[in-house]
């Protein structure tokens, strides 16, 4: 009985605590939030609750300081003003702090966890603002870093890593540095940091740029773009319309406690080996004009004004810890947009849309930030919209400087846009659209409204599309999508390859086995047919009255074609011997589809995953002379995205097998060990034979796979190399101008090929670098390299 | 049992897609949905009787992770002017693609 009740007693303090920590932890997370009281009230009355807990309950507390404080960043100012009060009432309790963020620090450099630590980094300096942290200390952690970076032959992505860290501290301390006793000293450290950045060379600027030009708005790096808005905010006194300083309020208070030097830190030895972030280019579409000058409009900061920065980061923010969530994600969003200094309209759709448009591809995906621009069209109906389609308009002014990839990256969106707002816009005001493409087709304006009505068909139907879309652009629209059917209109008794095209249907329509299959196309030749009476662009005639039959009788929905292909998959084999084959199998159904490039699309991930066709022959059907009309269209590069994309996954899926049967063998063997019995022994012995079979089957895979893979890498870039210097070559002989939009458009995909599948590309530098990126290559190809290795310093 | 299709859902790559019109094809479903990744098949409800589409169907990705993109960000998109409604469903098996007519 005793025994009991010092069972429940216990049991009942430990829940008694485990409410204090919940109740703790509520309290810390939602100080700041809307409340009847004012913040000042509020912050008081969590201290002395604090202050009555701390003996039991500090390591607790001070750990949900710091959880909360790089969790919601946004308050972060309310977190080093209730660091400082708790410093006030309790001296060493700050000094305990410190500790734990330098532990905290070390812990997230470790696991990479860049964010966080320069959110860490920035509530650490914010101390100094609430009299917690020593000024001179903090300077001294500052030289660390910035002489780490300025070590020679630290890499280029640590270096800026560690100097952005520093900077983006800047604009919540310069305010204290600025007249105090450590101003000199910090005005040292701008002046090193300066240097530091200016030397920095960005050579892979192209490779991430949004526009090829600055006009009307510069494109700058993000370590340039903020130390930019650094200077600005330095010249204006270190001045800012958004930071919320709590603290100020208490100032007196604060001013009474005694401040802590920063225990000592270091940097760990082996960061070398670690991945940094790799640079971007900041997004800008607006400035100051852009906003109406009305007086109950706020007005929005010039793009080179640290408040832009602010904003944005508040709002990258609410983005990188609400990225699952859409409805969740638009209503914090919303609630930034409650502060009424700034025109938030406007600055979130320019980060909206710069994570959209980010090279080489978005944060998050595509449809994270289409669903979200959806959303907020829904709860900021009345300011929203038109902020978006002014943007909307600024892009489509800029089409003939956008990177291509963006161009049909925008259009997607734009498409998915429209079709969820019932496909409204104001077409008229495209309309000399209509008359570019006239004068020429390759205008990007009219290329990109043919690109976005394509896939607005693909989303819903031709007569609709005829329906929403106004008369005028019409001879933009695609055509109706249908079939091609080379033996539809033939009469059989004139034509051997129609005449055994009917014998394979009958034979299909009667279940006959593969051998009375292709008994029916015994009249025609095994591979090329003479080239006079047949299409010479598809020699292999059993190949091709097959393939169009079994796409004849596919062709009425993916599942049918997916039936077809799957049950007459030994019939196709068998008439398609070898690469070249396979090749011209694409280029049959590429017929057959003429008229329906989503079905092509689709095709393509079919021949895929059904192991019809090789990687290896996509790429060079894509790349084929044929192909040449298309190669600016989208379609065509959503095909090869599939096809790459299709390897890569391929191999991480071989991967994650190999690891499963590596671990199964582990535990066989284990099993082994441990039987006595002989019989038991035996039948085990035959089970890790077995999973060892496994372990090889799947090493065995695997070389195949990236084998494959390598091959596809180096035959694109090898192709687009070829076609390259191919263009400039005749430029040049021809007295031409070379950097025409489809060489430019060219090169844009070449380097996206690189930066976007980097992961991969890396494992073939020294191929690349030896076979293909040799030094007699055209300097204006070879640079595509020499940038991309820039990128990945 | 209701744990083992808990656990099912947990793992699954299929997803329930809802409210959709009887005209929508299959090829428009992959359109939409192939922006959250690769789609392994589509099976469209089927109206019992007349076997007709009748405002379902299943997606199917090939891993997990598209799966619930799809999930979070095109439940509620517009598809064909109707508000898709896309919920986690623990596989498809043969004759549920037949709905009530």
């Amino acid at each position: 009985m005793e025994v009991e009740q010092v069972r429940i007693n216990r049991k009942r303090k430990f829940d008694e605590d485990a409410d204090l920590n919940t109740r703790l932890e509520e309290l810390i997370k939602r100080i700041g939030e809307k409340s009847q009281e004012s913040l000042e009230t509020n912050l008081e009355r969590l201290v002395d609750i604090l202050d009555q807990e701390i003996t039991t309950k500090k390591e607790f507390i001070l750990n949900s300081l710091v959880k909360n404080a790089i969790e919601q960043p946004e308050k972060m100012t309310i977190y080093s003003t209730l660091v400082g009060l708790l410093n006030v009432k309790m001296f060493s309790t700050g000094g305990e702090f410190l500790v734990l963020i330098m532990e905290k620090l070390g812990t997230l450099i470790d696991d990479a966890e860049w964010r966080s630590v320069q959110l860490l980094i920035r509530f650490l300096a914010d101390l100094i603002n609430c009299n917690v942290v020593l000024g001179a200390s903090l300077l001294g952690l500052f030289d660390t870093f910035i002489a780490t970076a300025a070590q020679p032959g630290v890499k280029p992505s640590m270096r800026d890593f560690l100097l952005y860290s520093v900077m983006q501290c800047l604009p919540w301390i310069g305010l204290h540095f600025n007249d105090s006793k450590d101003e000199v000293e910090f005005e040292r450290l701008l002046d090193i940091l300066e240097t530091e950045i200016e030397k920095r060379e960005k050579h892979y600027m192209p490779s991430i740029r949004v526009w090829s030009s600055d006009n009307p708005l510069p494109q700058i790096e993000y370590m340039d773009s903020l130390w930019l808005q650094i200077k600005n905010m330095r010249n204006n006194n270190w001045e800012d319309n958004w930071i919320i300083r709590p603290y100020v309020a208490f100032e007196s208070k604060l001013e009474s406690s005694l401040q802590h030097p920063l225990p000592q830190f270091e940097l760990p030895a082996d960061l070398e080996h670690t991945q940094f972030p790799l640079p971007y280019v900041v997004f800008r579409i607006f400035d100051t004009p852009d906003v109406p000058n009305r007086a109950e409009v706020p007005k929005l900061p010039r793009f080179n004004s640290i408040d832009r920065f602010l904003v944005e980061d508040a709002i990258m923010n609410v983005i990188n810890s609400k990225n699952l969530t859409k409805k969740e994600c638009a209503e914090s969003l919303l609630r930034i947009s409650g502060r009424s200094s700034m025109p938030l309209n406007y600055m979130l759709v320019e980060v909206l849309f710069g994570g959209l448009l980010e090279l080489p591809v978005p944060r998050y995906s595509e449809l994270f930030y289409g669903s979200i621009l959806v959303q907020l069209c829904q709860l900021m109906a009345d300011h929203l919209p038109q902020v978006l389609a002014q943007a909307v308009a600024y892009v489509y002014e800029r089409l003939d400087t956008m990177n291509t990839v963006l161009v049909d990256r925008f259009g997607s969106w734009f498409a998915y846009f429209l079709s969820n707002f019932k496909y409204h816009w104001t077409w008229s005001e495209w309309e000399e659209c209509v008359n570019l493409n006239r004068t020429d087709q390759n205008h990007p304006k009219p290329k990109f409204l043919k690109e976005v009505f394509l896939k607005l068909l693909w989303l819903t139907f031709y007569e609709k599309l005829k329906d929403v879309i106004p008369d005028e652009f019409v001879t933009l629209l695609p055509l109706k999508p249908g079939y091609n059917h080379k033996f539809a209109e033939v009469t059989p008794e004139n034509n051997l390859q129609a005449k055994c095209a009917k014998a394979l249907i009958e034979s299909i329509k009667n279940k006959e086995g593969l051998d009375m299959m292709l008994g029916s196309l015994d009249p025609l030749p095994d591979g090329a047919i003479d080239g006079r009476e047949l299409d010479p662009v598809y020699p292999e005639a059993k190949l091709e009255v097959v393939v169009q039959t079994i796409l004849r009788v596919g062709c009425k929905s993916i599942s049918h074609i997916s039936v077809a292909l799957n049950r007459f998959r030994d019939l196709i084999m068998a008439v398609m011997p070898n690469q070249d084959a396979k090749v011209c199998c694409l280029k049959i159904t590429f017929s057959f589809f003429k008229t329906n490039h989503q079905l092509m699309c689709i095709m393509i991930e079919k021949y895929l995953n059904f192991q019809l066709i090789e990687p290896s022959c996509i790429v060079s059907w894509i790349f084929s002379p044929y192909m040449l009309p298309h190669f600016d269209r989208l379609y065509l590069w959503q095909m090869l995205d599939t096809t790459i994309k299709f390897c890569i996954k391929r191999c991480d899926r071989i991967k994650v097998e190999l690891e499963k049967s590596k671990v199964k063998l582990n535990e066989k063997k284990e099993q082994e060990a441990g039987a006595a019995d002989p019989d038991i022994a035996e039948k085990r012995k035959q089970l890790v034979q077995a999973a060892e079979e496994a372990v090889d089957h799947y090493v065995k895979l695997l070389e195949d796979a990236e084998r494959s893979q390598k091959e596809v890498f180096l035959i694109v870039v090898q192709r687009f190399i070829m076609i390259l210097t191919d263009h400039i070559v005749r430029s040049e002989q021809e007295s031409r101008y070379t950097q025409t939009l489809w060489f430019r458009c060219t090169r844009d995909r070449l380097r996206q090929t690189l930066v976007q599948y980097r992961r991969e590309v890396k494992r073939y530098m020294v191929t690349l670098q030896t076979l293909l990126f040799t030094p007699e290559i055209e300097p204006k190809i070879l640079e595509c390299f020499t940038q991309f290795k820039g990128y990945i310093a | 049992s209701r744990y083992e299709q808990e656990q099912k859902l947990l793992k699954s790559t299929t997803l329930y897609v809802g409210n959709l019109s009887f005209y929508t094809t299959e090829e428009q479903v992959h359109e939409v949905f192939r922006q959250a990744g690769d789609i392994k098949r589509i099976i469209m409800g089927l109206d019992r009787l007349k076997k007709t589409p009748c405002g379902f169907c299943f997606v199917e990705y090939f891993d997990r992770p598209d799966a619930e993109t799809a999930v979070r960000f095109l439940n509620g998109a517009k598809l064909d002017d109707r508000q898709i409604r896309c919920d986690w469903d623990w596989g498809f098996d043969d004759g549920r693609q037949y709905g009530r007519g």
